[in-house]
Parts: C-alpha cells; structure tokens; sequence
C-alpha cells in the first residue's frame, strides 16, 4: 500500500486506505445489503406467508447507488471495458495519444450526465416526489447519478496524474 | 439520417477505445445536437430508471452466486461427477470438461467465470492425461458459453429487461438450446479423442463412483432450487438469485466447509470487482437504445432490410452473421441493449417469439466470448493456461465450427427454445 512518511499517524494511513477504498467499500455493502434484504424477504413470503412492503423497492434503489458508486470503483481499479483494438496495437506517442483521449472522452461523458442529471434532480426535488413504499424522497434516490460520475470524474483525474492504468497494463495486454 | 450518424459516432467512440459506458452514454447525448428533438435530463432520466429495476437485481446477486460456488469448491466437485459419467469412453476425459461446463452453466450464469472455474482444474488434469494444451484450453474456451446459455444467464436476465419479456420463461427456455451447445461440444470432444486417440482416461481420482455422486450432490442441488423454484412459477429470477446466494453460502461454509466464515468479505469483494463496471453499461446502454427507439431506428433499418432479404429464414441469417460480426468486436452486454429494440420489431412481424429470439441472440454472443479481438473468454482461457491469445485462437475454429451447427438448429427449429416454456 502506501508508504506513510509519518509512521507515527496511525490516523493518517486510516485515511489514506480509506481514500484509496471507499467506493469497494460502499458498493460491498450495498451488494451485501440488498442480498441480505431479499434473503429476507424470500424468508418473510414463503416462511412465514407475510411479506414486508418495503425489501424490493429498498433493493431497487440500491442497484442505482451501486451502478452509479459502481462506475468509480471501475475507474479507481482501471477496469472499465473498452474496445482495446487500436491500445494494443499502438506504440509510443500514439498510445499516449489514445489514452489521454480514452480519459478525456469518459470524463466528458460523466460531466455531461452530471450536469442533465443536476438539472433532472432538481425539477424532482420540487415536484416533491416519494416512494411508494418507504416515502423517501426521490431525488435523494437519484442523486447517486452526480455523485458517482462526479467521483468517477475525479477518480480519472487521479488515474491520469498516478498513471494507474499503465500500471493495470491497460495498454499492453487486458481481456 | 442522424441514426446513421449516431451509429457511426458510436462505432467511431468505440472503436477510440473510449470506456463501453461513456461510448453509449456520449452517443445519446449527442443525438439532440444531431437534431433529434429528445430532451437531455430524459436521457439521465432513463438511465436512471433502467437501475429502478427488480429484474436486474438479480445480475449482481448471480454473479456473487457464482463467485461463492466458485470458492467453495462446487466446481469442482462437479468435475469429478462428470468425469465419473463420462470419463471411460474414448475423449472422456474432454468430454467429462464439456459436461462440467454444463452442470456448472446451472450454477453460474457468466461464460467468462465458468471459463475460469472448470478451466483452472480441467487443463492441468487434461494435459497430465496426453492432451495437447491447446486443444484442452479452446475446448474449455468453447464450452465455458454454457454458463451464459443454460439458465441462470446474465445476458438473458439484460436481454429480458431490453425485450420486456419475462426472464424466468426466458431461463426455462435457455435449457435445451443449452443441451444443443453442450451436446455439439460433446461430439467434437468425441471425435478429437477418436483421431487423436485418447483412450487412456478419466482423472485418476481415487474416490468411488458413489463417493464422487455423494460429494456433488449439494451442487447439482443448486440448479434444482433455482430452476425448479422459476419453473414452478414459486420464485421470481431475483428471488430465486437470492436464495442461490443463501444455499451457495450454507453449502461452502457448513457443508464443505471451503470458505472460512472470515473469507466472506473476500468473497464479496471480488464479486464487487466483477458488478463494478457492468451495470453503468446497462444504464447507458439503455439510455442509447431508447435514443434509438425514439429515432424509430427499426423503421430505418427495417426498410433497408426488407429490400435486401424476403421472408424469415434469410432474415435470420443475415441478423445471426451481423450478431457474430458484432458479438466479435463488442461488449456483450451492450450489444443485446443496443441492439435488442433495433432487431426484435424486425423479426416479431414474421411470427418469431421474442423468447426464441433472446436465445437466437444470446447464443450468438456467447459465440463472441470466444471470439477474437474481443473475445473475453480467450483471453480468460489463454492467461489460465499461459498459452498466447493467439496461438489458442487457432485451436478455437474447429470446436467453434461445432457451435455454429447447433446455433444454426436453435435459429431454425423454434421448438427448441419455446417447446418448454410454452409448457408452463
């Protein structure tokens, strides 16, 4: 992991693994909570023939976070899927060429759905909507979109300064 | 005209190699700016929407199913049954890997994880047998496509959410098409070990028959729950996915005792590895599909189509040359997004079920597994058995060979897809 100029901090290299695994962290719990909700509910239907109102769309909403929290996990570890056709057949320059427009074309993608998304939230925050089964309000549902891509944004940048994608060999040999 | 712009700006963002994601994602926001009159906040909208689904639970919940059967040493029980089966007759012990690919297709719904299942155990055995590794690894390569083609599959749970037809009909429909790969699979292994002459077989375990049929049981359990559960009509897919979760882990943990109560957060956390990058895919995905329906694509393209072929049998082979064209250079799971609200109203006003057609699609872009460049199988095999991409793509042609046979019998003869669903 890291190297800890201050070996003394036991707080700082706390943070430091935290910074480096919160998304894995929080898309692990969402996974683990929805399995756990649905066992449950599975239980609640066929056990004891009274199902909660609320398992499914607690679930549903969690995929959302998870897709969304998802994409920066993806973008954290370099394992975001792409056409490698043209990376692995480049050399020099060119690499260097395609990857900066492979992250500059990601990011333009999660700025752009951030910014509709802002505009999209908002209009649902006014309307005032709830869900129906729990009644919390929908545009804290949906603020998974900008906070993810935000973070998937920021998590490119990281790539692009530390290079981790040269790393994970994402432009030699990758399935 | 701007669909053809919107295509060609898609192929052209992919092919760039920009993320999958941010392809589809960037295709569908253009579209406006092309001079579609569609609003931008309903492309995130969709996106969103696309999440809000309680079919699509079940992706990630399979694919942590599969991830703890992996690790709890299902897989390879259920090898050793196969070999037991199968392992005595000439190429047994290839056909006992085809077999294993089948049995474990039951339990995972992801070609590219049973590839890494059986593979990991087979080729080694295979090749301590006399088998030549390359043969062994493109066998593997071939036969993992069964994880997507035998129920539960994951491409069949997004090509259900993209089709708006009911997953769990879609998973009973996906069993004997399954048995037709499988068996084309067998028969190739079959006449490998005729002329290369592999008669010395099976793995040389030294467990009895009974012993084996004993271990694997709690396996071969697995498809019974969750099968059995859908074909009841007991079980939605998700909570039959659930509940593969549920069993998956009392059998590990109590039964075989192969992961450790502590492992558990591990095992989480490599299933995490694998849902990361999928489910954007789905979203944008999805949003790029309904840019596309909005453009009325499939009028477009319809119109070009029926120009070029009349009648159903040579639509279907020009939609199967075009899903093998694309299943070899796309992601899979975007492909059946994109392209499910492109070709199913082509193909619907000629009589075919859309259940028929899933599998028609499925079965192709299991072919793409294989297939280089993109071909996620290959590779999984080929980092497996150290052998280069390459080389192994050689070997692939003559059991890929085989597999368009059958794909060939599961797009001419409905009966193969719909006869049982239709039964329930």
């Amino acid at each position: 992991m890291e190297t800890d100029p201050h070996p003394s901090s036991k707080a700082r290299t706390a943070i430091v693994w935290l910074f480096n695994n919160f998304e894995r962290i929080l898309v692990a719990s969402f996974l683990s909570l929805f399995s756990i909700v649905l066992i449950l509910q599975v239980f609640m239907r066929f056990v004891l023939r009274m199902p909660l109102p609320w398992p499914e769309e607690f679930s549903r909403y969690l995929l959302i976070w998870t897709a969304f929290v998802g994409s920066s996990l993806a973008v954290k570890e370099s394992r975001f899927i792409n056409i490698d056709i043209l990376p692995t057949m480049s050399r020099g320059w060119f690499t260097h060429a395609l990857r900066w427009t492979m992250h500059i074309g990601f990011m333009a993608f999660c700025m752009v759905s951030t910014y509709f998304s802002i505009d999209f939230i908002h209009r649902v925050a006014n309307s005032g909507q709830v869900s129906p089964a729990m009644g919390i309000p929908m545009w804290i549902v949906y603020s998974a979109a900008p906070i993810g891509l935000t973070l998937a944004t920021l998590r490119t940048i990281e790539t692009l300064i530390t290079g981790a994608d040269l790393k994970a060999g994402h432009f030699e040999d990758k399935s | 005209m701007s669909i053809a712009l919107s295509l060609g700006l898609l192929l052209f963002l992919l092919l760039l190699s920009l993320p999958v994601v941010s392809a589809l994602g960037l295709a569908a926001f253009l579209a406006p700016v092309l001079g579609e009159p569609i609003n931008s906040s309903s492309i995130i909208r969709t996106m969103l929407t696309a999440m809000d689904s309680f079919p699509l639970l079940a992706v990630p919940l399979f694919i942590l199913a599969g991830e703890i059967m992996t690790r709890g040493g299902l897989a390879q029980r259920l090898f050793y049954l196969a070999d037991v089966m199968v392992g005595r007759f000439t190429g047994g012990l290839a056909m006992a890997t085809v077999l294993a690919c089948l049995f474990f297709g039951a339990i995972s719904g992801s070609a590219p994880a049973t590839v890494a299942a059986i593979g990991s155990m087979s080729i080694p055995i295979l090749v301590s047998r006399g088998y030549e590794k390359p043969f062994a690894t493109a066998l593997v390569i071939c036969a993992g496509t069964l994880g997507v083609i035998i129920p539960p599959s994951i491409p069949l749970i997004i090509y259900g959410a993209a089709a708006n037809v009911s997953v769990g009909k879609l998973f009973i429909a996906g069993i004997f098409p399954g048995f037709v790969v499988g068996f084309s699979l067998l028969v190739y292994a079959y006449i490998y070990g005729r002329m290369h002459k592999h008669h010395i077989t099976t793995s040389g375990s030294d467990v009895s028959a009974w012993q084996t049929l004993k271990n694997s049981v709690w396996a071969l359990f697995t498809p019974v729950i969750v099968l059995g559960g859908i074909y009841s009509g007991v079980f939605t897919p998700t909570e039959a996915a659930a509940i593969a979760v549920a069993y998956g882990l009392f059998v590990a943990v109590v039964i075989y005792g192969e992961i450790k109560f502590s492992e558990i957060p591990s095992v989480v956390s490599s299933a995490v590895t694998t849902i990361a990058p999928i489910l954007i895919i789905a979203a944008a995905g999805t949003a790029f599909g309904r840019v596309l329906t909005l453009m009325q694509a499939a009028d477009f393209i319809g119109h070009y189509v029926n120009n070029v072929v009349a009648g159903p049998i040579a639509l279907l082979l020009l939609i199967n040359i075009l899903l093998i064209f694309i299943g070899m250079f796309m992601e899979k799971l975007a492909s059946i997004i994109v392209m499910t609200p492109i070709l199913l109203p082509l193909v619907v006003p000629y009589g075919i079920d859309p259940i028929h057609f899933g599998l028609i699609m499925v079965v192709n872009l299991a072919i793409g597994f294989i297939t280089p460049p993109v071909g996620v199988n290959l590779y999984i095999g080929s980092e497996i058995s150290g052998i280069p991409v390459m080389k192994v793509a050689r070997h692939i042609v003559q059991p890929v060979c085989f597999l368009l046979i059958a794909l060939a019998l599961i797009t001419y003869i409905p009966a193969i897809s719909t006869w049982l669903p239709a039964h329930f």
